[in-house]
């Protein structure tokens, strides 16, 4: 086993004073803006990704990814005590963790939540010990075509899960890819869109956003609803521990939520909602008596629960070794990854192992910090929920500013974030799903250069990419989604519930 | 008929446009494949036909009025001074310095929840905490006016 | 006005004996009378701009040449990533600020590029800036998979004039000078599939993969790669073998063919700076690129000394730009 060899030095790594500071520091932060309703772990990541200037890469990754799992762990929260999902994939838990809190077993659906998430994490963590490896030993196989095949698999599959707000979602993906367009064409070298801005000669910044997009929508939301209602009273949280007739029926959900979770997490195109969505849909399918889902079946929360934190894990996979994203949050990691002067990809495990086994060391340790929060700490975290936003909203503002201006001490990138802030707000009003514009952003790049690439090494010819057996395969798969999507289409009216990313 | 779906569509189909129309400047092939205008113009031709197919579906329901889906009140006012503090301080951060601007912004924030007194206390210790990690700690070059503030 | 004029002469000329320059004082006179307190120079922070992300290749090599510039002379030397534009923002950033010699930045061979391409509408160029010295310089080198048919790059060139547009390359993006120079091969008859990736490890992972047949680098990315094995170089770029690749031929001397390709970075200042403080800055280039352990330091990272005094860098890139020019059609 040379990758638990690897592991222990990741350990090592990982354990080193600041690093676990850090790692402390991305899963609390993660905690909280997971708490906070609004703010999610796309915006939590954007936002503090400018503060990792000049902190080791591995630091700074260890702790950028500790937002983004301990976000998982802190939506539960707010989704079960006040009936508000603390981020958008913890949005199914409302359906039964509220009803469970209103009968008084707040701390049952909070202990089966931590406890699911934990499971999953690892089982998604073990998987990406033992897969990521052979998958980056393979990955040299993935050159531009093969590229260009896996991005139109997730972009298939980003139409084929849009469900019932189909034009408005193909509207939001369509407009991200343009953004994608804007600066210089990776072929030809023109610059296209930038109207006269030097600073659009690179594209637009990616932060300004995502932090526009999804953190300062958010924050004018917010600021319109409750700047100074008084937050709901919280019910108490006691018996963490679900009933002895309980633990199997749990534990059964919680492994079949940690599949979803890992095999969603490895298909680009995807978000951390819909393996929640999928699972309690099947939990209800095969549960013994579904009418208990929504009055508080305790499965309705170990599974999505399960299944978010173990994509969260899973979705690490690509990023490692292909460098790419497979949903918003993962792509503001990547993000981090490309600051830091790292780049994800086939030699990412090779050339730096001792990044790459430190994050993952970490996220071992991160989980484990998340379970004790979430546990024995659940009621401080709570209170959380009653912090008042008019101390919250200038200091989160200001402190978006001045990471929207620290990426490339440009205040035309601040200024980017305040159009697309607004922007994001009307759009979220006019329930536009805003996911789909940032991951086809992201998505949109690798799209054409690799397409560019792909024709230059065919000659032109449109073919080549059906005479590589790997690239065929995907496109096979790509034609497969978009078919079997009009086909049920046409007569179901497709998952609920993912306007709302 | 003030939808704001209708308008955000009207956005859509404008952006688009300006896209699609800058897009037919460029070349549209290349020597080996698509050229630099092909995608752009594909994608923004797109975004505007199923723009205008959806600002057509929302004429006919018109169900959210701008009027409705608009803050009223102390809401709008929250939201109007959040956008407009913002922009107060992107204009006037290059003459005046991040510490007065950020002092002006926070200070606007601030006073919509708390009593202009505290609203003035609160934005002068956040701004110097956050010009000591930012200008000292990380040592981002913040934008400052003359006298290096 | 008057008096202070002379006092500024008189500090000024206390501050040559002190310093090095015995000589040209007369030629320093009109610097003399300019108003500003330029004869301690330098007495506060410089602000070294890097007009690109920090953590590359081009911003560590020049934070290690700031940290040596710091220690020469006695001043902080601030690093600032200003990014945007292929470095044409850092550029147009420095070359605004006051010509004191306070703002310096990093200047690569693409701002040539830059503006010599009418499709950017630039508006500045070489004589916008004052050069003060060369740095490094990067020397371009070709790899092909240890497997690769291209046993030498004679027979590579034949095979290419005989089958046009047959190899692809792999370059780190267009308009690099990997990509000027398949342009300038394929002027003499070499035609070559140029594939455009967005930076040097990705077109080495493509080439790696066997997806492109050769892969174009600096010679010490090249060396790299050949040390793990993944790459076997097959020739540099140039007329003269590189010190890092001391037994691959050069394109030169195996086919003949005198096109060359390399990166060049130095440092430069805004337009007109102040003599006085051009003067010491050039000193001070100098004096720490001549440094062995700078040398050492570089030769780590892949990089290569290239040390000109700011007349010859100046020529050079003068001769650049002309070849620039003929190669391009601009």
């Amino acid at each position: 086993m040379e990758s638990f060899g690897y592991l222990l030095h990741g350990f090592e790594t990982a354990c080193s004073g600041w690093n676990l500071l850090y790692s402390l520091i991305g899963v609390s932060f993660g905690m909280f803006v997971g708490v906070l309703p609004g703010l999610g772990p796309t915006a939590g990541t954007a936002l503090l990704l400018p503060l990792t200037f000049g902190m080791q890469p591995v630091s700074a990754v260890i702790m950028l990814s500790g937002i983004y799992y301990g976000a998982m762990y802190g939506g539960t929260i707010t989704s079960v005590l006040i009936n508000v999902p603390g981020e958008s994939a913890s949005l199914i838990t409302c359906l039964d963790g509220y009803p469970m809190a209103r009968q008084g077993r707040a701390g049952t659906a909070l202990g089966v939540a931590a406890i699911g998430s934990f499971i999953g994490g690892m089982i998604a963590l073990a998987i990406l010990i033992l897969v990521g490896p052979l998958v980056a030993s393979q990955a040299l196989k993935f050159g531009p075509p093969e590229y260009f095949a896996l991005v139109v698999v997730g972009l298939s599959l980003l139409i084929g899960l849009m469900g019932k707000s189909l034009v408005r979602g193909l509207i939001a993906a369509l407009f991200g890819l343009t953004l994608a367009f804007v600066g210089m064409d990776p072929l030809t070298g023109s610059i296209r869109f930038a109207f006269g801005q030097e600073t659009l000669e690179d594209g637009i910044e990616f932060v300004s956003l995502a932090m526009g997009l999804f953190g300062l929508s958010e924050i004018f939301m917010t600021a319109e609803e409750n700047l100074n209602t008084q937050a709901a009273e919280i019910p108490k949280i006691q018996n963490m521990m679900p009933r002895r007739e309980e633990w199997g029926p749990s534990l059964k959900a919680i492994l079949r939520g940690s599949g979803i979770g890992v095999l969603l997490g490895l298909v680009p195109g995807t978000n951390s909602v819909i393996p929640t969505i999928l699972s309690y849909s099947i939990e209800k399918k095969i549960a013994d008596d579904p009418s208990r889902f929504g009055k508080g079946a305790i499965e309705g929360v170990a599974g999505p629960e399960t299944a978010n934190n173990a994509y969260a894990g899973a979705a690490l996979i690509p990023l490692f070794t292909l460098g790419i994203p497979s949903s918003p949050s993962i792509a503001v990691l990547l993000g981090a990854f490309i600051m830091h002067g790292l780049t994800p990809g086939p030699t990412l495990m090779q050339r730096n192992p001792e990044f790459v086994w430190g994050v993952i060391a970490s996220m071992f340790i991160g989980n484990a910090i998340l379970l004790v929060m979430n546990l024995p700490m659940a009621n401080m975290w709570a209170q959380l929920t009653r912090v008042p936003f008019k101390i919250m909203l200038p200091n989160i503002m200001i402190i978006m500013i001045l990471g929207a201006y620290s990426i490339n001490n440009s205040l035309f990138d601040v200024g980017m974030m305040l159009v697309f802030g607004i922007l994001g707000y009307f759009m979220k009003k006019a329930q536009f799903p805003l996911g789909p514009v940032l991951l086809t952003f992201v998505l949109g790049k690798i799209l054409e250069s690799s397409l560019m690439k792909s024709l230059t090494i065919f000659n032109g010819n449109f073919l080549g990419f059906f005479q590589r057996p790997i690239s065929a395969t995907l496109l096979i798969i790509a034609i497969t989604i978009i078919a079997v999507s009009i086909y049920f289409g046409s007569k179901d009216k497709g998952i609920e519930g993912d306007s709302e990313i | 008929m003030k939808s704001l779906e209708v308008y955000i569509s009207g956005f859509f189909i404008l952006f688009g446009a300006i896209i699609f129309q800058l897009a037919l400047s460029m070349k549209y092939y290349g020597e080996y494949g698509p050229g630099p205008g092909l995608l752009p113009l594909w994608i923004s031709g797109m975004m505007v036909v199923l723009a205008a197919v959806n600002l057509v579906a929302a004429l006919k329901k018109n169900n959210q009025s701008f009027a409705d889906i608009l803050p009223k009140g102390t809401g709008l006012i929250n939201v109007l001074s959040c956008i407009g503090a913002y922009a107060l301080f992107i204009v006037t951060v290059p003459y005046l310095g991040f510490t007065i601007s950020s002092i002006a912004m926070l200070f606007i924030l601030f006073s919509r929840g708390y009593t202009w007194r505290r609203g003035l206390c609160l934005s002068l210790l956040v701004t110097g905490i956050l010009f000591f990690i930012f200008g000292f700690v990380l040592t981002v070059p913040l934008p400052v006016n003359e006298f290096g503030w | 006005m008057e008096t202070t004029a002379k006092k500024m002469l008189c500090m000024l000329l206390g501050s040559f004996l002190l310093g090095i320059v015995l000589t040209g004082c007369g030629g320093q006179a009109p610097a003399a009378k300019k108003p500003a307190a330029e004869s301690n120079y330098p007495n506060k922070p410089i602000t070294l701009i890097v007009p690109y992300s920090a953590g590359g290749s081009s911003d560590v090599g020049a934070r290690l040449a700031a940290k040596r510039l710091e220690k020469e002379l006695g001043q902080p030397v601030v690093v600032e990533n200003v990014t945007g534009a292929a470095g044409w923002i850092g550029w147009t950033k420095m070359a605004k600020s006051k010509p004191d010699g306070y703002t310096l930045s990093l200047l690569n061979m693409t701002f040539i590029t830059s503006y010599l391409n009418p499709e950017n509408k630039r508006d500045m160029n070489l004589d916008s800036l004052t050069l003060l010295a060369n740095h490094v310089w990067d020397v371009t080198a070709w790899a092909v998979r240890p497997d690769s048919p291209y046993k030498n790059i004679k027979e590579l060139m034949e095979y290419v004039k005989a089958n046009p547009g047959k190899v692809t390359v792999a370059t780190s993006g267009v308009y690099t000078q990997h990509h000027i120079a398949l342009i300038a091969l394929e002027k003499l008859g070499y035609k070559m599939r140029a594939v455009h990736t967005t930076g040097v490890s990705e077109a080495l992972t493509t080439a790696m993969g066997g997806h492109v047949d050769i892969v174009s680098m600096g010679a010490g990315d090249i060396r790299n790669a050949a040390k793990e094995g993944t790459m076997r170089p097959l020739v540099v770029l140039d007329k003269q073998r590189s010190k890092f690749l001391p037994d691959v031929p050069t394109l030169f001397e195996s086919a003949g063919l005198d096109v060359n390709a390399f990166a060049l970075r130095g440092f430069a200042s805004p337009g007109n700076t102040d003599p006085a403080a051009v003067k010491r800055l050039e000193a001070a280039f100098k004096k720490i690129l001549a440094d062995p352990e700078h040398i050492a330091e570089m030769e780590k990272m892949g990089l290569e000394i290239h040390y000109m005094d700011s007349k010859d860098y100046k020529a050079f890139m003068k001769d650049v730009e002309t070849n620039l020019k003929k190669t391009m059609g601009w």
